[in-house]
C-alpha cells in the first residue's frame, strides 16, 4: 500500500510497455512501480513489497522473466504475479505456469479490460 | 582350397571328385555282385561242362572275395575322417585293387588261362583307378595286370601252376605257347588303349570341371561381396546415427576379409590428426595408446593420398607408428585404404590381420569400395547435421523475427489503448484510434500467419512423430471456440472420444483444429451450428469440422488451400482474416502424412474432413 492505493510492480524492458501499464493502471486508481530488468525489479520489490507484479516473460532473452518469478518466490513474495507474454499462443506450451504459481498471463497487445477486471478479482482480498 | 558347402564330407573337392569319392563305396557294394557272379558263373560253368569243370577254386574265389569285402565295407565306413588325398585313402584303394587283382588271376587260371574271356575283367579296374586315382596310377596298373598275367602264362606253361582245361570257355583246343604269348600281347596292348582312352577322357573332364568350380567359387565370393556391400549400402540409406553406421562398416570389413580386426579413422579438422571413428576386434587399450599423427604415420599419409597400403608385419614396419603396441595387440599385416568422399580424402580404413600376410588385389578393392561406403555414411551424416542446424537456426529466426516484429506493434497498440486513459479524445478522435488498433490487429495476425506458413514448410528434421491426444491437446483451443462461438452466438457440438490420438506434433495439431474451428465459426452465421466430429479408424483418425456457413463456391474450393485467397463471400462478411489459415492447415496435416478434404455447397456449409495417421491410445 502507499497512500492508501494498491501498489503494482511492473517489470519490462519495452518502456512502451512500461508507461502504457503506468497511465492505464494509475488512472484506475493503483500505485504503480516500474523497473526496466530482472534485477531492478527484485530491488524494488525489496523497497517496496509490492501487491501484485506484472512480469515481462521475454526480458533481453527468453525466459528471463521466469527466472524473476522464481526468484521472487524465493525471497517468500506472496502477492500475486502476472506475466507478459509476447510469443503469443505458445505460452501455455513453454511455460507450465502453475508451477510458477502464476496469478495470469496477459497477452501483448494488452486489452485495458481483460488486465483491470483480473487484476481487480485478484487484489479483491 | 576353401570351404564350398557344410554338407560335403570332404570340403574343397571339385563336385567330379566329389562324386568319384562316392564310387568307392558303390566300388565295395559292386564287389558283392562280382563276388555273386563268379559263383553263379563258376556253377552255370560246371553245369554246361558236365563233369569236366570243378568249380570249387571258383567257389573259392568268390567266398575270398566276399570275405574281403567285409573288411573294405568295414574300413571304408571310416574313411570319411581322412582327406582324398591322404595315404590312408589310396592305401585302401591300392589294397582293393591288389586283392581283386589277385582274385582275377586267380579267376582267370581256373577259367582256363588267358584263353579264357575273364582277362577282359582287368579293364573294369582300370577305368575305376582312371578315376579314383591318377593318370599315371592308371598306366602303371594297366603295366602290372599285363606283367600279372605274363607271369601266369609263364607259370602255366613251366607246369608250376598247371592248366585248367575248360572247354567250355576257351574251346577243345587251348593256345600253344606263342598262342598265348600272342593272346597275352593283344591284352596287354588293349589295357595301355583302354589306360590311354579312359585317363584321356577323365582328365579333361577333371580340368573342366576344376575351371568350372574355380569360377564358381569365384562367382560366391563376388556374391558374398556384393551382399555385404549391398547390405551396407542398405545401413549407411537407412540410418543417419553416424556411429551406428561406422560400426557396422568396420564390423563387416573385418568379417568379410576374415582378419581379426577393423579400424575407421576420421582426420580432424586440422589435416594433421586422425581419431578413430570406429573400430572392431580392437581392445581398448589399443584404441587409447595416443593419438595418430599424420607426419608420423607414413601409412596413414600414404592413404590419405589416396593410395592403398600394405603392411607384412607392422611390429617391424617403419611406417607403422604404434609398432610395439600393434606387437603387444597381435597385429602383424595391415591394409589401409584412404576414405574418400565427394573427391575429398576424409579419413583412412583399416584392417588388421593376426598374421604375417598378403592382401590381394581383390581384397583391397573390397576394402576400398567398403571404404567408399563408409565416407558416403559419413557424408550423409554430416549433411544432415548441417540440415539440422540450418533448420534450427531457421527455427530461431523465426522466433526472434515473430518477437521483434510483434513487439513494437504490441507497445503500439497498447499505447493507443492507453490514449483514453491519458485524456478526453474527441469522437472522431477516437474512431481513428480505434481504426488505427483493427489495422494493427490485422497486421499482427498476419505476421502471426505468416511465420506459421514459413513453420509448415520447414523440413521435418530432427521431429518425430509422437502420439498427441486429442482431448489434451486441443482443450485450451476447444475452450477458446466455444467462447468465441457463444459470442456469435452459434451451436457448438464436440463429439471427441477420450483416446482419440494421432502421430503427429502437438503445437501442429492444435493450430490445424484451431484454425479450422475459428473458419467454421467466423464465417458461419449467428443461430448456426458448427460440429466437431472425432473418429477413431484402425489405421487413421478422421476429424470433422462441419458448419452451416457461407460455404464456398466450387471455384473456390482449391484456391483457399493456396494461401492468399479469400472468397468473395469471406471478406463480404466483414470478418478480418489473411486468407492464409487453410493453407497452414493443409501444409501442417500433409508434414504429417495426413490429408484434408473440402466439401461444401455455397450458402449451406463446409465440411472438413482431416485424416491423420492414428496413434495407439
Amino acid at each position: 500500500m502507499e497512500d492508501g492505493k494498491q501498489v503494482i510492480l511492473c517489470v519490462d524492458d519495452d518502456p512502451d510497455i512500461l508507461e502504457y501499464l503506468k497511465v492505464v493502471l494509475e488512472a484506475n486508481g493503483y500505485a504503480v512501480q516500474t523497473a526496466a530488468s530482472a534485477e531492478e525489479g527484485m530491488r524494488r520489490f525489496r523497497e517496496t513489497p509490492p501487491d501484485a507484479l506484472i512480469v515481462d516473460l521475454m526480458m533481453e532473452e527468453i525466459d528471463s522473466g521466469t527466472g524473476l518469478v522464481t526468484e521472487l518466490r524465493a525471497a517468500g513474495n506472496q502477492a500475486p504475479v502476472f506475466m507478459l507474454s509476447s510469443i503469443g499462443d505458445n505460452l501455455q506450451r513453454t511455460i507450465d505456469t502453475s508451477a510458477l504459481g502464476l496469478a495470469g498471463v496477459f497477452q501483448k497487445p494488452l486489452d485495458s479490460e481483460v488486465l483491470l477486471s483480473l487484476l481487480k478479482a485478484k487484489l479483491r482480498r | 582350397m576353401e570351404e564350398v558347402g557344410a554338407s560335403c564330407a570332404w570340403p574343397g573337392l571339385i563336385p567330379l571328385e566329389r562324386e568319384l569319392r562316392a564310387r568307392l563305396a558303390w566300388f565295395v557294394r559292386l564287389r558283392w555282385a562280382a563276388a555273386a557272379a563268379i559263383a553263379v558263373g563258376a556253377w552255370g560253368t560246371a553245369r554246361a561242362a558236365g563233369g569236366q569243370f570243378a568249380p570249387l577254386p571258383m567257389y573259392m574265389v568268390a567266398a575270398a572275395v566276399a570275405l574281403y569285402n567285409v573288411a573294405f565295407l568295414a574300413i571304408t565306413g571310416r574313411l570319411a575322417a581322412y582327406g582324398p588325398g591322404s595315404r590312408a585313402y589310396r592305401g585302401v584303394i591300392y589294397a582293393q585293387i591288389g586283392l581283386d587283382w589277385i582274385a582275377l588271376i586267380c579267376l582267370v587260371h581256373y577259367a582256363g588261362g588267358v584263353d579264357s574271356p575273364v582277362p577282359l575283367a582287368f579293364t573294369f579296374h582300370l577305368i575305376i583307378g582312371a578315376i579314383l586315382l591318377s593318370r599315371i596310377a592308371c598306366y602303371v596298373q594297366a603295366a602290372i595286370a599285363a606283367a600279372m598275367l605274363a607271369v601266369l602264362v609263364g607259370v602255366e606253361h613251366a607246369g608250376w601252376w598247371p592248366r585248367v582245361q575248360v572247354p567250355v570257355l576257351v574251346g577243345s583246343t587251348p593256345c600253344s605257347g606263342a598262342g598265348c604269348l600272342f593272346r597275352w600281347a593283344v591284352l596287354a596292348g588293349f589295357f595301355v588303349v583302354v589306360a590311354y582312352l579312359i585317363t584321356s577322357i577323365t582328365v579333361a573332364v577333371r580340368r573342366d570341371e576344376e575351371a568350372l568350380f574355380a569360377s564358381e567359387r569365384a562367382l560366391q565370393q563376388s556374391y558374398r561381396e556384393m551382399e555385404t556391400l549391398y547390405e551396407m549400402g542398405r545401413v549407411v540409406n537407412a540410418t543417419l546415427d553416424l556411429d551406428q553406421v561406422l560400426g557396422r562398416i568396420a564390423e563387416n570389413g573385418a568379417q568379410l576379409l576374415g582378419v581379426k580386426a577393423c579400424s575407421i579413422r576420421l582426420l580432424e579438422q586440422d589435416g594433421q590428426h586422425l581419431r578413430i571413428g570406429a573400430a572392431y576386434g580392437l581392445s581398448e587399450r589399443y584404441l587409447a595408446k595416443g593419438p595418430v599423427a599424420v607426419d608420423r604415420s607414413a601409412i596413414d599419409a600414404e592413404a590419405l593420398r589416396g593410395q592403398t597400403v600394405q603392411i607384412r608385419d607392422a611390429s617391424r614396419d617403419p611406417r607403422f607408428q604404434y609398432g610395439e603396441e600393434a606387437r603387444l595387440e597381435g597385429i602383424r599385416a595391415v591394409l589401409c585404404v584412404p576414405l574418400q568422399a565427394k573427391g575429398r580424402t576424409i579419413g583412412s580404413m583399416r584392417v588388421y590381420a593376426a598374421e604375417e600376410r598378403e592382401f590381394s588385389r581383390s581384397e583391397a578393392n573390397l576394402l576400398r569400395n567398403l571404404a567408399n561406403l563408409g565416407a558416403a555414411a559419413i557424408e550423409n551424416a554430416r549433411a544432415y547435421a548441417e540440415l539440422r542446424a540450418l533448420s534450427e537456426e531457421r527455427a530461431w529466426f523465426a522466433r526472434v523475427t515473430h518477437h521483434q516484429l510483434r513487439a513494437p506493434l504490441a507497445a503500439t497498440k497498447s499505447m493507443l489503448e492507453a490514449l483514453r486513459y491519458a485524456g478526453p479524445l474527441t469522437a472522431k478522435q477516437a474512431e481513428f484510434v480505434e481504426r488505427c488498433g483493427r489495422r494493427i490487429d490485422e497486421l499482427l495476425r498476419m505476421i502471426r500467419d505468416l511465420l506459421d506458413l514459413a513453420a509448415a514448410q520447414r523440413p521435418l528434421v530432427g521431429r518425430a512423430a509422437e502420439p498427441v491426444r486429442l482431448a489434451e491437446c486441443l482443450r485450451t483451443a476447444l475452450a477458446t471456440a466455444a467462447e468465441q462461438a457463444e459470442r456469435k452466438p452459434v451451436a457448438l457440438e464436440v463429439s471427441l472420444p477420450d483416446t482419440a490420438a494421432v502421430l503427429a506434433d502437438g503445437d501442429d495439431v492444435e493450430r490445424v483444429f484451431s484454425n479450422l474451428l475459428d473458419n467454421a465459426i467466423k464465417y458461419t452465421p449467428a443461430g448456426g451450428r458448427v460440429r466437431f466430429v472425432v473418429e477413431e479408424g484402425r489405421r487413421e483418425l478422421i476429424a470433422v469440422v462441419e458448419d452451416t456457413g457461407i460455404g464456398i463456391e466450387p471455384a473456390d474450393q482449391d484456391r483457399v488451400f493456396k494461401g492468399f485467397y479469400r472468397t468473395e463471400a469471406a471478406k463480404a462478411t466483414g470478418e478480418v482474416g489473411t486468407g492464409l489459415g487453410l493453407s497452414i492447415v493443409a501444409r501442417l496435416v500433409e508434414r504429417w502424412g495426413g490429408r484434408v478434404e473440402l466439401h461444401s455447397e455455397p450458402g449451406r456449409g463446409s465440411r472438413f474432413t482431416v485424416r491423420l495417421p492414428a496413434a495407439a491410445a
